[in-house]
């Protein structure tokens, strides 16, 4: 497991998203990346119902990722991540009187993956409720397990491939710098965009 | 599990757990795991232990809908003895009684696999530590069963494994087989296996219902 | 059968010089036998000199034979009491060789019959007639002899009708068959001749038509039948003197030769000939890898040709470390390098396998084999040197090219840090220079100011500088 960067790449003006994602595939096989499969990321939201005013309402987001076919990533709103099995859906079924599923919330980002040398680039369409929504692309360098080494490293390569996208890093990447990266963290990356993306969309409808 | 990397994993079979229970008194206790190193598997090794901490949590609420007191239990189950190894959250359903063709409890169940910080995750889902207790014993396989002979011990202080106290002077003997919903004929089985050792100790079917009303 | 009655009967039989012919009597004592030994020895002494003698033979087919005594002579005692026959017959005709002995009547007669038979005497038949209306003793000797047969037999005949005949039979030899079974052999061979003529002679009659002629088929049938009949007869003969044959004798080895030797199955032959192809051949192959390799500048043994003075003064120990002194410098080692942390296995003996971490970057495996550095392995943080049962495993490759490349660096490095005479400051400039390495990731080339090139950060420490270059960069 190496460190992940995700990020969102802005599609211009006047390009629908599929000619983007067109574009940057190109791009990266120029690179002289090898085409090595698709992987997808998504999420579930759950909503508590508890009645009693005493505890607030919770969110409990559950997202799997392709890359760790076998596991469920739980996490909660106050930012507790929990890895577990993948037989945690089954759990959360049982929950049914407490936590209700959210309609409509489903998202998922998907795509090709790139293996160019010890790096792993995605590609990935955002879909809100089966609508188009962004790019989210996804860069992993697999040797190394600590951000603050490679960071520069991985700088290089995306801005090699896409231009200038990241001058600084995110927010969330600012505190992991000098701990040990694991797979929870990769996916509170995704959950952040897609929250992102969520609340772009509702404040798109509430237009 | 699932071949595919597919989305949809709540539509995976639920498992059941059968179980056979019964009880030893200490002095009793050698014999019985002289004659179950005879029945199950490896033999030849030494008895397998396992010294565990359990915590049980439960979730409360009185939705509107439905006007009483719902609540689900979820257990905690951590390993002492290797700290290493992942904690697992169990759910186990109301067993199903009153069937006589049944020679077991059948239950349903769930069993995950979880990361460390399954207990502050659950807090904040809004679960509440019901009890914990920890649990020392055997355990042994034959096969699909899996038969464990264990004593309970009660916590005098919450969070403290070490400050200990048996419940009782009895062990606990449980005979169980997690399998895919619709398999009844392990229950034969396990009535079998019980059979073998009926005179040290008697397993059957005990309706908990009418335990937690006493 | 032969043999039986060789032992009830006497036979004449030759033997070596008085004394241990004495030694070989065996009798049952009586006065006169002794007194008749003493005489015969007496007797004896007085003609050594070589006898002819001729001896009449009263056997069924009456052949004479001439005996020839060229060690012991005869002496006919003129004495009534006592005859003594000593005829070491040689007899050079192929049928009998007898002696008669003869002696007056009315007297205990003690003949003492002893003759050797070297010929292929079929039959040998030597009576002694005491002429005495003393029974008979006929010692009747085996058919055919090849070989030497020794039986000595004593006639003791007092007035008695018992007769004793004791014989010691050191027979040596084995029979064959019979003068009978060799004639039954002849016979039979000439009979089954005999079928297969008048089995051919059928079958060309039966292709030819038993004069075929039109009408005749009686006569065809007939002349067939007259054919098969004969065919019939001669087999049925044949299967009479089949019946008279003897059986081979199984006792003796001579059967043995007519058993099939069992067929060699196992392969041991051709496969000590592949091996020792094989191992010829590894050693013409290793021998030109030696020649070749000893070419190379690079190598680090020391060779026992090599400059004897040397050698003398000072062996390399460097190899041959012991492992409290390892430990002693690894702690040294640990303390020394801050961000390196040292750990010791010693899966097999003497050569330590010593897994170091270089910062968070990477962890090497370096074995050692006292304090040379023998082979070295980069892998990353995240993967582990540990095969499925948890055991040490150097083979395996790291899973990422940066590493792969970093592990080529560090062989390349340790070739260049070897010191056979200063072993420790070798493995320490060697560790000094992977220190370095902790930097793999952070920092850029200082050639092209790049962190990737071609995909991989700058993988090179420079030897003397430890400045990080790109692969492609140094130089």
């Amino acid at each position: 497991m190496g460190v992940v960067c995700v990020f969102p790449y802005i599609i211009p003006e006047g390009k629908s998203g599929l000619q983007v994602v067109d574009c940057l595939q190109k791009q990266v096989e120029l690179l002289g990346a090898v085409k090595a499969g698709t992987f997808c990321v998504d999420c579930e939201t759950y909503q508590s119902n508890f009645s009693n005013t005493t505890t607030p309402q919770r969110l409990v987001h559950i997202l799997h990722n392709s890359e760790q076919p076998a596991t469920c990533f739980a996490i909660v709103d106050t930012g507790n991540c929990l890895v577990a099995d993948s037989q945690f859906d089954i759990l959360m079924q049982r929950l049914k009187g407490f936590y209700q599923q959210r309609k409509g919330f489903k998202i998922e980002s998907k795509g090709q993956r790139y293996e160019y040398g010890d790096f792993l680039i995605k590609i990935g369409s955002v879909l809100l409720a089966s609508s188009f929504k962004g790019i989210l692309l996804e860069v992993e360098y697999y040797p190394c397990a600590y951000l603050g080494d490679c960071w520069n490293l991985m700088k290089e390569l995306i801005q090699s491939v896409m231009g200038n996208v990241l001058e600084t890093p995110p927010a969330f990447l600012k505190q992991k710098f000098n701990s040990e990266y694991g797979p929870s963290d990769t996916i509170q990356q995704y959950l952040e965009h897609f929250n992102g993306f969520r609340k772009a969309a509702s404040a798109n409808q509430a237009r | 599990m699932e071949g595919s990397v597919s989305i949809h994993r709540h539509t995976a079979a639920p498992f059941h757990e059968y179980l056979l229970q019964g009880s030893v008194v200490d002095n009793s206790c050698d014999v019985l795991l002289n004659r179950l190193r005879g029945l199950c598997d490896n033999a030849e090794n030494d008895y397998e232990s396992f010294h565990d901490h359990e915590l049980v949590f439960a979730l409360r609420s009185s939705t509107a809908q439905n006007n009483h007191n719902q609540q689900v239990y979820f257990r905690v189950r951590h390993s002492l003895k290797a700290p290493n190894a992942p904690w697992h959250l169990r759910y186990v359903g109301q067993a199903e009684v009153g069937d006589k063709t049944r020679h077991t409890l059948v239950r349903t169940y769930v069993d995950v696999s979880t990361s460390d910080n399954v207990v502050t995750f659950l807090n904040e889902m809004g679960f509440r530590l019901d009890y914990e207790y920890v649990i020392k014993g055997y355990f042994f396989h034959k096969g699909r069963m899996k038969v464990t002979v264990s004593k309970i011990f009660r916590m005098l202080q919450p969070n403290n494994v070490e400050n200990l106290e048996p419940l009782s002077l009895s062990y606990l003997v449980e005979l169980t087989v997690v399998a895919p919903a619709g398999q009844e004929l392990i229950q034969d089985d396990m009535k079998n296996f019980a059979e073998q050792l009926k005179p040290l100790v008697q397993l059957e079917k005990i309706d908990h219902r009418r335990i937690t009303m006493m | 059968m032969a043999h039986a009655t060789h032992e009830s009967l006497s036979s004449v039989v030759s033997c070596p010089p008085m004394t241990s012919l004495s030694r070989c009597l065996r009798f049952r004592s009586s006065t006169a036998v002794n007194i008749g030994l003493k005489f015969y020895l007496l007797i004896l002494s007085l003609s050594p000199s070589l006898f002819l003698s001729l001896s009449f033979s009263l056997s069924p087919s009456l052949s004479f034979s001439l005996s020839l005594s060229p060690i012991l002579s005869l002496s006919v005692s003129p004495s009534p009491s006592l005859s003594l026959s000593l005829s070491p017959s040689l007899s050079f005709s192929p049928s009998l060789s007898t002696s008669l002995s003869l002696s007056p009547p009315l007297s205990p007669s003690l003949s003492l019959v002893l003759s050797l038979f070297l010929p292929l005497s079929p039959l040998s038949l030597s009576p002694s007639l005491p002429l005495s209306p003393l029974p008979l003793s006929v010692s009747l000797s085996p058919s055919l002899f090849l070989s030497l047969s020794f039986s000595l037999s004593l006639f003791f005949s007092l007035s008695s009708p018992i007769t004793f005949s004791l014989s010691l039979p050191l027979s040596l030899s084995y029979n064959m068959a019979d003068a009978d079974n060799l004639e039954n052999i002849a016979e039979a061979v000439k009979l089954t001749q005999k079928i297969r003529a008048s089995i051919s002679k059928t079958y060309s009659g039966l292709s030819d038509g038993f004069h075929n002629s039109l009408g005749n088929e009686k006569q065809c049938l007939s002349e067939l039948q007259k054919s098969l009949l004969v065919i019939n007869n001669d087999f049925n003969a044949l299967e009479k003197f089949g019946n008279l044959l003897n059986p081979i004798d199984r006792s003796t080895n001579s059967f043995n030769l007519s058993l099939d030797p069992v067929v060699d199955k196992t392969p041991l032959y051709s496969q000590l000939l592949q091996t020792h192809k094989w191992t010829s051949k590894t050693l013409d192959f290793s021998n030109q890898a030696f020649y070749i390799l000893s070419q190379s500048p690079l190598h680090r043994s020391v060779y026992i040709g090599a400059s004897a003075k040397r050698l003398r003064r000072q062996s390399p120990t460097s190899h041959t470390v012991s492992a409290n002194h390892l430990d002693m410098c690894l702690t040294n080692w640990d303390r020394s390098f801050a961000d390196m942390s040292f750990s010791i296995v010693r899966p097999l003996g003497n050569c330590g396998v010593v897994q170091v971490t270089v910062g968070r970057a990477m962890t090497v495996l370096i074995i050692l084999r006292g304090l040379i550095i023998e082979w070295v392995r980069v892998k990353g943080c995240t993967e582990n040197f540990l095969t499925d049962e948890g055991k040490i495993n150097v083979w395996s490759k790291s899973k990422y090219q940066v590493f792969q490349m970093v592990t080529d660096h560090a062989s390349a490095a340790m070739l260049h840090f070897y010191s056979p005479v200063i072993p420790d400051v070798a493995v320490k400039s060697f560790l000094t220079w992977l220190q370095k390495y902790s930097t793999l990731f952070s920092a850029p080339c200082l050639k092209c100011g790049h962190y990737l090139q071609g995909g991989l950060p700058p993988t090179w420490r420079d030897f003397r500088t430890g400045e990080p270059y790109h692969e492609v960069c140094r130089g």
